[in-house]
């Protein structure tokens, strides 16, 4: 192999790693240094005062922290249940090949690419409590009108669904894929043994589909901790603090209550959880496939 | 069993129609209300078929002046994210599908971990560096960071797509006197086109939806669209007709560039999900 040859990779990748560096690594290192700083709105750069990690252990006495951590993982694991859950049963159940099968597909990619502000401007319409179009249909089955939106008791779930409603097209999708490429041999021996169809599920289907289950899991979880958009005009947090994930709280504070420093902590804490999420969940599950 | 086979097939379909009708009700919300004056938007009980198609919502939303600019922008900022990441992702596509070499590992792993980047972690710093710099309230700013978030993913969707090519077919093209690189360009890249073009629609459809840098590091001049649509959210409640006037221009681009290539997305997402 010649020189240039060996060298080619590496110039291909250069462009890449040039704005990784440049316009990720940078501002995040930028971030974690000033997390470490006392510094709100009013005090110009240059007065900063460094004073360690006391933003991190500020966190520790913080109500809202631990609130926005629980609504965070409230938030995360509510949609990754319903989306592989429906996901999955829509994946078996769009797997026969049938007439229009590419229209359907096609349709049911769009709730992705509709931006999530939009999305989350869309469905406040929706559950509009006295307009709302589900409250209608309740009302249609007669069953009383839901404060979605308003009901602290409700509105975590409300917004829940919105995500998975936003996000159920990808995961199907991934599904259906790895539902085709499922080997035939072992479905063929199973209806020799005679076994039931959801004995054949459990114990051939899911085990098998298990890599991508948990690549699922693991894409799903790093987009959940990050969700802003949708959250923020769907319900901005509220009502008080009700949907507040981690991430609305960090813009809270940088943004709103103008503590800079402590926002730039905050969104370091939701990096680190993200970090030690994936690394869990990649060990705990791959340990066991040889990759 | 013929006759099993039938009820299978038609219980697939009333799934289907089930299933769609939940996943597009909302679209169809949008769209039919922006048609919709505001008489027949505030119904009780709402009208969800039998009303007056207007274009009042439409007019109401030429009369704002601003909104060409806001368009221009993000018509801007998302061909041109879609240009640098294309050109730039399809480099590293090419580098991670055909190469094997030492820190190939750690460098993939590298680069898509760069996916998880919280934007909020970035929004601060990247407010401060583009304030020094100059960039801020710069729509080239704004091209900038959602190159450098939207590579990530490119890499991966392209590498899958590249690896579907055979080798062979840049290698005879190096017998005819190109070189690798050459090659790559001049006939690899003809045939990943699809996927080029889903990956293309993919990016574009990310800065075009982008929100949280657009609100926090722009101002009147350089403003995107979906933060646009959040100004409708009046001090009374949401102004319903025009925002979703607004937002079903801003979605249906993407609606129809979706359909478009949706073949090469499916096949883009699911090859790379599958060969994980």
């Amino acid at each position: 192999m010649s020189s240039y040859e060996k060298r080619l990779p590496y110039l291909l990748l250069i462009p890449a790693l040039l704005s990784f560096l440049g316009l990720l690594i940078y501002p995040l290192l930028y971030s974690a240094w000033l997390s470490m700083h006392q510094w709100e709105f009013g005090m110009p750069l240059n007065t900063m005062t460094f004073i360690g990690f006391k933003n991190y252990v500020s966190f520790l006495h913080d109500e809202f922290f631990w609130g926005s951590l629980w609504v965070t993982t409230k938030f995360t694991v509510g949609t990754i249940c319903i989306e592989l859950i429906v996901s999955m049963i829509t994946a078996l159940i769009l797997s026969r090949a049938i007439l229009g099968m590419n229209v359907i597909r096609a349709l049911v990619i769009l709730p992705m690419m509709v931006s999530p502000a939009i999305v989350g401007m869309v469905f406040r319409m929706m559950f509009s409590t006295m307009f709302g179009w589900y409250n209608y249909f309740l009302a249609m089955c007669g069953v009383q009108p839901v404060d979605w939106l308003s009901n602290p008791k409700v509105v975590l779930w409300t917004v829940i669904s919105v995500e998975a409603w936003r996000r159920i097209p990808f995961v199907t999708l991934i599904f259906l894929a790895g539902l085709s490429a499922l080997p035939k041999s072992p479905y063929e021996s199973a209806v020799v043994d005679g076994a039931s169809g959801i004995q054949t599920f459990t114990k051939i289907t899911l085990p098998l589909m298990r890599p991508l289950i948990v690549f699922a899991v693991l894409i799903r979880m790093m987009d959940a901790f990050r969700t802003f958009d949708l959250l923020y005009t769907l319900t901005g947090g509220g009502p008080g603090t009700m949907t507040e994930t981690l991430s609305l709280y960090a813009y809270r504070n940088a943004f709103f209550e103008g503590a800079f420093a402590r926002g730039a902590a905050l969104s370091w804490v939701l990096l680190l959880l993200m970090i030690l999420a994936s690394i869990i969940l990649t060990q705990s599950f791959y340990r066991e496939y040889e990759m | 069993m013929v006759k099993a086979r039938y009820v299978k097939d038609g219980l697939t379909y009333l799934y289907s129609i089930i299933f769609l009708t939940i996943l597009l009700l909302p679209i169809y919300f949008m769209i039919t209300t922006s048609f919709k004056m505001p008489v027949d938007s505030f119904a009780v009980p709402p009208k969800v078929f039998h009303f007056r198609p207007t274009l009042l919502n439409y007019v109401e939303l030429s009369k704002r002046q601003e909104l060409g600019r806001i368009f221009l922008n993000t018509l801007y900022v998302s061909l041109a994210t879609t240009i640098l990441v294309t050109s730039i992702a399809l480099l590293g596509a090419m580098s991670l599908a055909r190469f094997h070499f030492t820190g190939k590992r750690p460098l993939a792993f590298f680069i898509l971990s760069m996916r998880m980047a919280p934007a909020i972690a970035v929004l601060l710093p990247t407010y401060l560096l583009f304030q020094r710099v100059g960039l801020l309230n710069k729509v080239n700013g704004l091209v900038l960071l959602y190159s450098a978030f939207n590579l990530p993913f490119g890499i991966w969707f392209l590498r899958s797509f590249v690896m579907t090519i055979p080798k062979e077919i840049e290698e005879s093209g190096m017998i005819d006197g190109l070189t690798r690189f050459g090659a790559f360009c001049t006939l690899t890249v003809r045939l990943c086109s699809g996927g080029i073009a889903a990956s293309g629609v993919f990016t574009f459809m990310a800065a075009w939806n982008e929100f949280l840098f657009g609100l926090a590091l722009t101002n009147v001049y350089s403003r995107t669209l979906p933060v646009a649509v959040t100004a409708f959210l009046g001090e009374r409640g949401v102004d319903w007709g025009p925002m979703a006037a607004l937002g079903t221009i801003v979605s249906l681009p993407l609606l129809i560039m979706t359909l478009a290539v949706q073949k090469y997305i499916v096949a883009g997402l699911t090859l790379g999900a599958v060969k994980e």
